[in-house]
């Protein structure tokens, strides 16, 4: 290099400097992530080849109560293997009553009333849905990541940001807008009910407006999903905290009423779930929980008081097309689901810590797939193979289910470590009785908890069938937890309190 | 010197030995090969309504089941669904009218009117030209009425019976079957009239005497010859059912003298558990007190609406189970509307020829076709308790049973119904059949299961249904035990290491202790150790 070269360069790099700073002035690492994200979903999404999830089956519960059909002439044949973006819209009056009550059918009936206004009134183009639950993720990306990196420094912020958009960004999870899946929403509004949480906790925002996304998104999240109805009891428990971080009475009353509002409604979704789906749960919660791996399972099946021929239904699924006994029928009613609810089966699990052990490690092992593995991605116009999927930006679950130890022995150990991390701040908050420090580790706790309960409540009610689909909520809150994990590392906040809004607390006292 | 072949002589003359002990202490040969001939034929019913929601709902799958009773394959339709031409197929029709406000129109009424094969009706009073001539039927309305039938050796009052037609001539050689009797006036009118392949019956309703008295009517139409027996049929045997009521249940028919049929659901899955070898004990069991043993069709999933191709192995999977535990069954019972697929006539019952179809209870169709597989021996189910609303008219002799007839229970909740109901069949007299007498066949890709004047075999070797129950094995592994490679070496490491980690921790909670201890002196009794 000549000596003159030196102040050329230099003059770059004083001019790369400028640009920087002039992008931080006017873009946000949170602001960046949330773009980015957007512009990556959307280009998987809407730009062909489009990427969505093939029907599983599960589809016509959400879409014929809500006004929509399948008219794809071949549709039973693309089931599992291709994503299919048309449907029909009913013309005439719709004799299909709801399955299921779910939240999503308030996206659904969105966005078929859009496409009727704006597209077509005759057939549903499911990207209009893709669309509305892409732009609540982008606002949900971008205050996840204001949350974490306000006020943080500029550069560990954006490093942040793209590892915000590495792992939110990956279209294992954006892949779910263009589905008629209920994971998309579950998705969705586990984002906004961290980050409102954790804006609180930072006072970034005006409070009130927080309080309601966190309030309504728990909702929607609770609400999303029959076997999420007991979440909203967690989320309601911990919400304490969240109503503790301010003590003027206008806030705790709405907290208050917030929290007794989602209380209220998760035990109504749980008590709500039709009897048939209870009892398909209660089918697969011997049939593929406790009696497979029972090493006795006659005995296990007396200790509920059940006759022990039941034994020959040990493995088998609900949906067997030829059968011994009908399964809905009145000696199954009287004989069998009568003898036991999910308490009995919890009290089994608890007094059988061997298979309760046992039936965690079948869980952990489809705990870090994001992307269900029999499910097509393409279009089958695209001319792909029957199931294929797509790899266009989705190193992270790549990644992730290739290199997690897949035993819940790490989960727990994954546990400890997180709290463990964050213990010493919270404690310090407790100690300077400051209310609004004290909110982080158990909004943590609460969404590691919500991870857990959903493996806890797919083993407890379902057994291992459909466990990988089951775990969608602990694959979010891994992701999540461990997204804030490194990021507050990264700004050395683990163990420190972190800055509020210079109105408030003092800022940055450290905990030990 | 004669070289002998086949079964051993003293077998062969205790199967007979037995066979005739048998015959002489039942009656009505029961056989898929000496029963009515089953003709290929088949005849097509058309209807004008279901008359749903009306006293004759059902009454069509009534007829369909009474034809399948003769061997009969039954192609249905409807009026309106009729397509030109389609009579010319078939050499024999039979109509129900339900609805007199609904008439044959168009190519229907026009191809009726023209038909030269063999013809029945029930009820209406549109007739074609030629064969109302051919019975010199006349017909009057009657009012709505309580009508009593009398029909064999039975007889039932049958309330406010409406659009009704009552044959008021008929002419001197047409054959009347029945009576009907208006209790308003007393009138005795026949039920039934048939002569030259018509025959004409005033109505039908399920669940009533009229399903028998038609019957008398079909055999004639269809030319059915043959002995026909009456048979019991337990049904609802499931391997979650009190295994021990069954037991005592076959041997309380036993003690009664009464042969029985047993109709079993099949078990697909984990068939050699300790579970189902109970279940096979008492198959075995019941078989030994001379009860039959019937395959019922499997529960079918109401997702199911592809077949899965699975249905053949599966059956044919149950019954080469049963045969390995000698247990030898003999045909199948299913719902009537397991003929009219195409999967389950193909995978689910091509493996008999004899088949007990009951009415149809709630089912799911995987591949319907319109017209029904039928079956060489195929007994009509009715309830025991529908049959004991019948007024028995006389002591004797007894007319004989115009088809093969199986009364049916559900197998009992407790014993006292149990008891009930066994006391009922013994003081009905019936002169129960049993199924063993005749001659049926049950044939996998692997095995055939004969029966033959009492006797059961398996590919052609006589069965000992004396045979001792096996055991049932109560320590059964479920869970095969892990492959272990140097589990003592490892028990031993771990051993090795829990004192480590132990002696470990000791240590550690004691530097704790020792730490926490000098933390103490040196800040919070500044000076009191220096």
């Amino acid at each position: 290099m000549s000596r003159s070269d030196a102040p050329g360069a230099g003059g770059i790099a004083a001019y790369w400097k400028r640009i920087f700073k002039a992008a931080t002035h006017y873009a946000s690492p949170a602001l960046i992530a949330a773009a980015a994200v957007l512009a990556i979903s959307a280009a998987a999404l809407f730009v062909k080849p489009y990427v969505g999830m093939a029907d599983n089956g599960d589809y016509f519960r959400i879409l014929y109560s809500n006004g929509i059909y399948f008219n794809a002439t071949d549709y039973a044949g693309q089931y599992f293997g291709y994503f299919i973006k048309h449907y029909g819209i009913f013309q005439y009056f719709n004799e299909n009553g709801a399955t299921l009550s779910s939240s999503q059918s308030l996206f659904v009936r969105l966005a078929l009333r859009l496409n009727i206004w704006f597209l077509d009134a005759r057939t549903f183009d499911i990207r209009i849905q893709a669309a509305i639950y892409l732009i609540l993720y982008t606002v949900a990306v971008y205050m996840l990541v204001e949350a974490l990196t306000w006020k943080a420094p500029a550069k560990r912020g954006y490093a942040i940001a793209a590892i915000a958009v590495f792992i939110f960004g990956d279209t294992a999870y954006t892949a779910y807008f263009n589905s008629f899946y209920s994971e998309a929403l579950m998705l969705i509004m586990s984002l906004f009910v961290l980050a409102s949480g954790l804006l609180i906790y930072r006072r970034r925002f005006n409070d009130y407006a927080m309080l309601a996304v966190f309030v309504i998104s728990s909702l929607l999240l609770v609400t999303s999903k029959q076997q999420n109805a007991p979440l909203g009891i967690l989320i309601a428990l911990f919400g304490i905290f969240v109503l503790l971080a301010r003590s003027d009475r206008r806030y705790r009353i709405s907290a208050a009423g917030g929290l007794t509002l989602l209380l209220a409604v998760s035990i109504a979704s749980y008590v709500l779930i039709p009897q048939e789906f209870v009892n398909i749960n209660k089918y697969h919660a011997m049939t593929r929980g406790v009696l497979p791996d029972s090493g006795d399972p006659e005995q296990s099946l007396e200790s509920m008081g059940i006759d022990r021929q039941y034994s020959l239904l040990s493995g088998s699924i609900y949906y067997e097309p030829y059968t011994t006994i009908d399964v809905n029928s009145n000696k199954m009613l009287t004989e069998f689901y009568g003898k036991f609810g999910f308490g009995k089966v919890l009290a089994y699990y608890a007094t059988h810590p061997d298979q309760a052990i046992r039936m965690l490690n079948l869980a952990a092992k489809g705990a870090f797939t994001t992307r269900p593995e029999t499910m097509g991605n393409y279009e089958k116009s695209e001319g792909l193979a029957f199931g294929a999927q797509t790899h266009f930006f989705s190193l992270y679950s790549v990644l992730k289910k290739a290199l997690t130890p897949k035993t819940f022995g790490f989960i727990f150990l994954w546990t400890i470590v997180v709290i463990g991390l964050y213990m010493p701040s919270f404690v310090s908050a407790v100690r300077t009785k400051n209310r609004r420090q004290a909110v982080r580790l158990p909004l943590l706790l609460t969404m590691i908890l919500l991870g857990l309960a959903g493996i806890a409540i797919s083993i407890v009610g379902a057994g291992d069938a459909d466990l990988a689909k089951h775990e969608f909520m602990f694959t979010i809150v891994f992701d999540l937890v461990t997204f804030m994990t490194v990021s507050d590392a990264l700004l050395g906040r683990l163990w420190r309190n972190v800055p509020l809004r210079p109105d408030t607390a003092p800022a940055a006292t450290t905990a030990a | 010197m004669r070289k002998s072949f086949g079964i051993p002589r003293t077998t062969m003359l205790i199967v007979l030995a037995f066979a005739l002990a048998c015959t002489i202490v039942t009656t009505g040969p029961a056989s898929a090969a000496n029963s009515p001939a089953s003709t290929a034929d088949p005849v097509l019913l058309l209807y004008d309504s279901l008359a749903l929601s009306t006293s004759r709902k059902g009454n069509v799958e009534t007829l369909e089941r009474l034809l399948a009773a003769y061997g009969v394959p039954v192609a249905v339709m409807a009026f309106d669904r009729y397509a030109e031409g389609t009579l010319k197929s078939y050499r024999r029709v039979a109509i129900v009218r339900n609805a007199p406000d609904l008439s044959a129109n168009g190519a229907l009424a026009s191809e009726l009117a023209a038909y030269d094969g063999d013809y029945l009706q029930i009820g209406g009073q549109e007739l074609p030209d030629r064969v109302r001539a051919g019975l010199g039927l006349k017909l009057a309305p009657a009012p709505m009425d309580t009508i009593r039938l009398e029909a064999g050796d039975y007889g039932q009052t049958l309330s406010t019976v409406a659009d009704l037609d009552l044959i008021a001539g008929t002419s001197f050689d047409a054959k009347k079957y029945g009576t009907l009797t208006s209790m308003s006036d007393g009138r005795r009118t026949p039920y039934a009239v048939s002569a030259k392949g018509f025959a004409y019956a005033c109505c039908l309703s399920a669940d009533s005497l009229t399903e028998l008295a038609l019957a008398y009517v079909l055999k004639d139409w269809l030319s059915a010859a043959g002995d026909f027996g009456a048979y019991v049929l337990i049904k609802e045997i499931y391997p979650f059912s009190d295994l021990e009521l069954l037991k005592t249940l076959a041997d309380k028919l036993y003690d009664a003298g009464v042969p029985f049929t047993a109709s079993v659901k099949p078990v697909f899955y984990n068939t050699n558990y300790p579970a189902m070898q109970r279940y096979l004990q008492a198959l075995q069991y019941v078989q030994a007190r001379n009860g039959s043993i019937l395959v019922d069709a499997p529960a079918v999933a109401a997702t199911s609406t592809v077949g899965d191709g699975s249905l053949r192995g599966k059956m044919s999977g149950f019954i080469e189970l049963l045969a390995a535990n000698g247990i030898a069954p003999l045909g199948m019972s299913a719902s009537l509307f397991w003929t009219y697929d195409k999967v389950y006539a193909s995978q689910g019952m091509t493996f008999f020829d004899s088949v007990f179809l009951s009415p149809n209870a709630d089912g799911q169709h995987v591949q319907s076709t319109s017209t029904s597989a039928a079956f060489a021996f195929s007994p009509y189910v009715m309830p025991f308790a529908q049959f004991q609303d019948f007024e028995r008219l006389s002591v004797a002799p007894r007319t004989p049973l115009p088809l093969n007839l199986a009364l049916s229970f559900d197998l009992f909740p407790d014993a006292a119904s149990m008891d009930d109901a066994v006391d009922a069949i013994s003081r009905s007299w019936i002169p129960f059949a049993d199924l063993k007498n005749g001659t049926h066949a049950v044939r996998t890709d692997r095995l055939t299961v004969l029966s033959s004047g009492g006797s059961l075999l398996i590919d052609g070797k006589p069965l000992d249904i004396g045979k001792h129950e096996r055991a049932v094995d109560e320590h059964y592994a479920y869970t095969a035990a892990a492959k272990t490679s140097f589990a003592k070496l490892f028990g031993i490491q771990n051993r090795i290491l829990m004192v480590i980690i132990g002696a470990s921790l000791a240590v550690f909670g004691l530097f704790l202790f020792i730490g926490y201890r000098r933390y103490r002196r040196k800040f919070q009794y500044p000076g009191g150790s220096q």
